[in-house]
């Protein structure tokens, strides 16, 4: 794995919020992580850890207090054209059709109208929303939503994909899914794509689709822990995949309650 | 207890007696103000005696000139939220009176107030024949009129989307409809009806300082005020008495701005149901020196109480009184009643349409249409110029939290500023330079226009979830795909209630700006609005009539084809949920 090609590097990214005028607020603390080709890396940890802002900063979406994101050795200031990425709650222009939001990455670019409209039509096809091209948003179910938000990101073709809890808001048959094709699609290279980064609250779901699973912590946030899924793809199921995701729990389950216990000693000693 | 409790939460030091001493102080002397004033509006007037009534353009009097506008602006006020409240709920809640209040507010709110001045004065008069209250009526008319409607359909409008899970958690927990409706209700649609309260001001000031110089009969009289010290500068070709009233109204409406509004917006943000970032911004120096005042302890409990027994008790006090048997009986004929209103509604209608159509003068009809088109043209000229040019800046300043901060408040201050201010500013351009007011009527419908456009995209683009935003620049959009495909799809809808709530103070624009005058000289554009202030100056009723319903039709023409369509659009297609 590590004489892997790196696609993303962040080196000592901080982020820290200004409350009012004199407070500052750290969420990110000196977080250092490398992407490699052809790899799924998931983000593990409990609400409020900064995970979905580490993200916007490697998608160039936010810029980091310090430290510097690096991407196929370009330096990453604004939203990058090698990465894309799904959102939880969809974030698709309400005002457009499914075809018009898949399209709306693409003409951007310098391509011409034909092509562009062959490839959303693909990528609808790949993604299995045929049929509903005409559709708007709201006539939509949340899965279908969210396939036309993959397939919107998947459309400009990104080395990298980010995915923020993107199965988060769907019920877990339609999640699981679209877990499946998303992997298939992937494995079998139909997409371009070539390493993801996916944020999660399921550890089962981080184990099932990740190559690394990392854990954060909080307060201020940062990667406190890595686990590497070493069991191939085609042997992950509910039962190859159980001690590692009870390990993984429990790792967890532990950390989160260290945290708790300086925080509160934190308050404590505030006061 | 409840004192203890609150002691602990704050520290100690938060509060401060000189908190107290200037907050009572300021009390005693708006009280005091307030006295003269109610006091004054009560002088007795012969109206029939050919009395006449003038300003003085002495500025020391200015001070006393802006209480009496101040006391007439905030009656019309009182009487606005008091018909906001009652027909807002009737609205909201009885679908017979909702049929009748809708298209009729609807209308309203787009009729131009300055076109009746007379008939609603002769009336006013009739009621205080012996009393300078007629005028004052007149005049605090016109303040509600610029303001009512608008607040009523916001407050029908929120009651109606209260969030279901709101109404069904009030249900599991046994709350009454009087209950809901203040707890759940009231608080919902508050922000709401204070962002448009602050929207209208600049309609009830505009209509203040038409309303307060009126003519009656053959001779104008002038109600102390600000309004008519403008008019009388205007007339005696005084500049440095027009730029006094000018600051003298600046100065007003940012006192109130300090004194009422800025707390409000303060107070109101608890009632936010969805907080965004940006809206936790509002200060006030006002109400931070009311919290942090000792009184503020003791007047918050009394306020309490007084809210939980107006909540809680009074509805026990009706049910034993039985007074609810009347609501249930109201209820339970509704079916009949209603019919029986409707055709009492569509009887009078033909009725008074018949009477009016016999009053108003035939000759004068074929002159209208093109009255009407040249009126018309004027004032979407200056909604297009307004959106053109306002839309980009509001989506400027509405994408950066920094700018919203600073623009917020001085926009406004400015909307607030009524657009006949600035007319005789312009009139002494005009003059002096002798430009055509034809065309230049556009850019004075455009003042009052603009504010609501601006207004509404900031507040639109600052809203806007922050994930839309976030997508449109991972996919990046730039140049006219951003604007086509993201921006004006996505504020489209803030532009249109921006236009409709513009609309009413753009025909009272158009009415106003068509005629200015300048001591002895006046500058007239054709128009409906020149037809109709010059058929009102010369007391011909009815030709100024006709113009009225004439003006009535075009604004109901532009209801049904224009807003109506382009509300339509906004609230399915473009709508964010
Ligand atoms: N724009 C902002 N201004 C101030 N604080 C912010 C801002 N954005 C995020 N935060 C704070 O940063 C912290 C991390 O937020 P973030 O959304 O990154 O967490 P997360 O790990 O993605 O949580 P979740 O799992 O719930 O999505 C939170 O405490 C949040 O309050
Ligand atoms: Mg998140």
């Amino acid at each position: 794995m590590q004489t892997a090609k790196i696609l993303l590097k962040a080196e000592n990214i901080s982020k820290s919020f200004a409350i009012d005028n004199n407070h500052q607020f750290k969420v990110l603390d000196d977080i250092n992580l490398n992407i490699y080709d052809k790899e799924i890396v998931a983000f593990l940890g409990k609400s409020g850890t900064g995970k979905s802002t580490f993200l916007r900063i490697l998608a160039g979406l936010m810029s980091a207090s310090s430290g510097s994101v690096t991407c196929n050795g370009a330096k990453v200031t604004t939203p990058s054209h090698a990465m894309s990425m799904v959102f939880q709650n969809f974030a698709l222009m309400p005002w457009l059709s499914v075809f018009e939001n898949v399209a709306l990455g693409l003409e951007s670019s310098s391509l011409g109208k034909p092509v562009i409209a062959q490839k959303v039509q693909n990528m609808i096809d790949l993604i299995g929303l045929s049929g509903c091209e005409k559709m708007h948003p709201k006539e939509l179910s949340g899965g279908m939503k969210q396939r036309v938000g993959f397939a919107r990101a998947l459309a400009v073709e990104p080395d990298i994909l980010l995915l923020d809890e993107p199965f988060s808001a769907l019920d877990i048959y339609t999640a699981h899914k679209i877990k499946t094709d998303l992997i298939e699609l992937w494995e079998s290279q139909q997409i371009k794509t070539r390493s993801m980064i996916l944020v999660t609250h399921n550890v089962e779901e981080a184990v099932m689709m990740s190559d690394r699973v990392l854990i954060w912590d909080s307060n201020p946030g940062r990667i406190a822990d890595e686990f590497i899924i070493d069991i191939p793809r085609a042997e992950r199921n509910k039962r190859s995949v159980l001690d590692l995701v009870e390990e993984i729990s429990n790792h967890h389950h532990t950390q989160i309650a260290n945290a708790e216990d300086r925080r509160h000693k934190q308050l404590n000693k505030a006061s | 207890m409840h004192f203890s409790l609150a002691n602990k939460l704050r520290p100690k030091n938060h509060y401060h007696w000189l908190n107290d001493l200037i907050f009572w102080g300021l009390i005693t002397v708006i009280a005091v103000l307030l006295v003269k004033g109610w006091h004054d509006m009560h002088g007795s007037f012969e109206i029939n005696h050919n009395e006449s009534l003038t300003v003085s353009l002495n500025p020391h009097l200015l001070p006393y000139y802006s209480l009496r506008t101040t006391m007439r602006l905030l009656l019309g006020l009182i009487f606005s939220l008091l018909f906001t409240f009652v027909f807002g709920v009737m609205a909201a809640k009885y679908k017979a009176a909702e049929r009748i209040i809708l298209p009729f507010v609807n209308f309203m709110e787009s009729v131009p107030l300055v076109g009746f001045l007379t008939f609603t004065t002769v009336m006013f008069i009739a009621l205080f024949p012996h009393s300078i209250m007629g005028l004052e009526c007149a005049a605090i008319f016109g303040v509600f009129t610029g303001q009512a409607w608008n607040m009523m359909l916001i407050f029908y409008q929120t009651i109606r989307i209260v969030p279901v899970e709101l109404n069904e958690a009030a249900d599991m927990f046994h709350q009454n409809a009087w209950s809901k409706f203040w707890r759940i209700e009231c608080p919902y649609s508050m922000p709401g009806l204070l962002w448009n309260t602050m929207v209208s001001q600049s309609a009830a000031w505009f209509a203040i300082l038409a309303t307060e110089a009126i003519p009656v009969k053959t001779n104008t009289v002038e109600l102390p005020g600000v309004g008519a010290f403008m008019a009388e500068a205007l007339n005696q070709a005084n500049v440095s008495a027009v730029l006094y009233s000018v600051l003298a109204l600046i100065l007003n409406i940012i006192l109130l701005d300090q004194l009422i509004f800025r707390p409000l917006v303060r107070w109101v943000h608890k009632f936010k149901y969805e907080d965004t970032a940006s809206s936790n911004q509002n200060t006030s120096w006002f109400y931070s020196l009311i919290r942090h005042s000792h009184s503020s302890l003791y007047l918050s409990q009394g306020l309490k109480f007084f809210a939980h027994a107006w909540v809680y008790r009074l509805p026990k006090l009706c049910l034993q009184l039985r007074l609810n048997k009347i609501i249930k009986f109201s209820r339970s004929g509704s079916f009949l009643v209603s019919r029986l209103w409707y055709l009492l509604v569509i009887c009078s209608c033909c009725y008074y349409g018949y009477l009016l159509w016999q009053f108003l003068p035939k000759a004068d009809l074929i002159k209208m249409p093109i009255l009407m088109s040249l009126t018309a043209f004027r004032v979407f000229a200056a909604m297009g110029l307004s959106i053109l040019i306002f839309v980009p800046l509001g989506v400027w300043i509405g994408l950066n939290q920094k700018l919203v901060r600073f623009f917020q408040p001085i926009i406004q201050v400015l909307a607030a500023l009524p657009a006949n201010l600035f007319y005789p500013l312009v009139a002494i351009l005009l003059i002096s330079y002798h430009q055509s007011l034809s065309v230049w009527s556009i850019f004075l419908i455009m003042l009052g226009t603009q504010w609501y456009i601006l207004f509404n995209v900031v507040a639109g683009v600052s809203t806007l979830p922050h994930n839309l935003i976030e997508a449109s620049r991972m996919f990046h959009l730039r140049g006219t795909l951003w604007w086509r495909k993201f921006m004006i799809p996505a504020v489209f809808p803030y532009i249109v209630t921006g236009i409709i709530s513009a609309a009413g103070g753009a025909w009272n624009a158009a009415i106003a700006s068509e005629l200015i005058t300048w001591g002895k000289t006046t500058k007239a554009a054709t128009g409906l609005g020149a037809f109709i202030s010059d058929t009102t100056a010369n007391n011909q009723l009815a030709e100024a009539a006709l113009g009225c319903t004439v003006m009535c039709f075009m604004v109901a023409l532009c209801i049904i084809f224009v807003w109506k369509p382009l509300y339509k659009m906004a609230e399915t297609k473009y709508r964010i949920n």
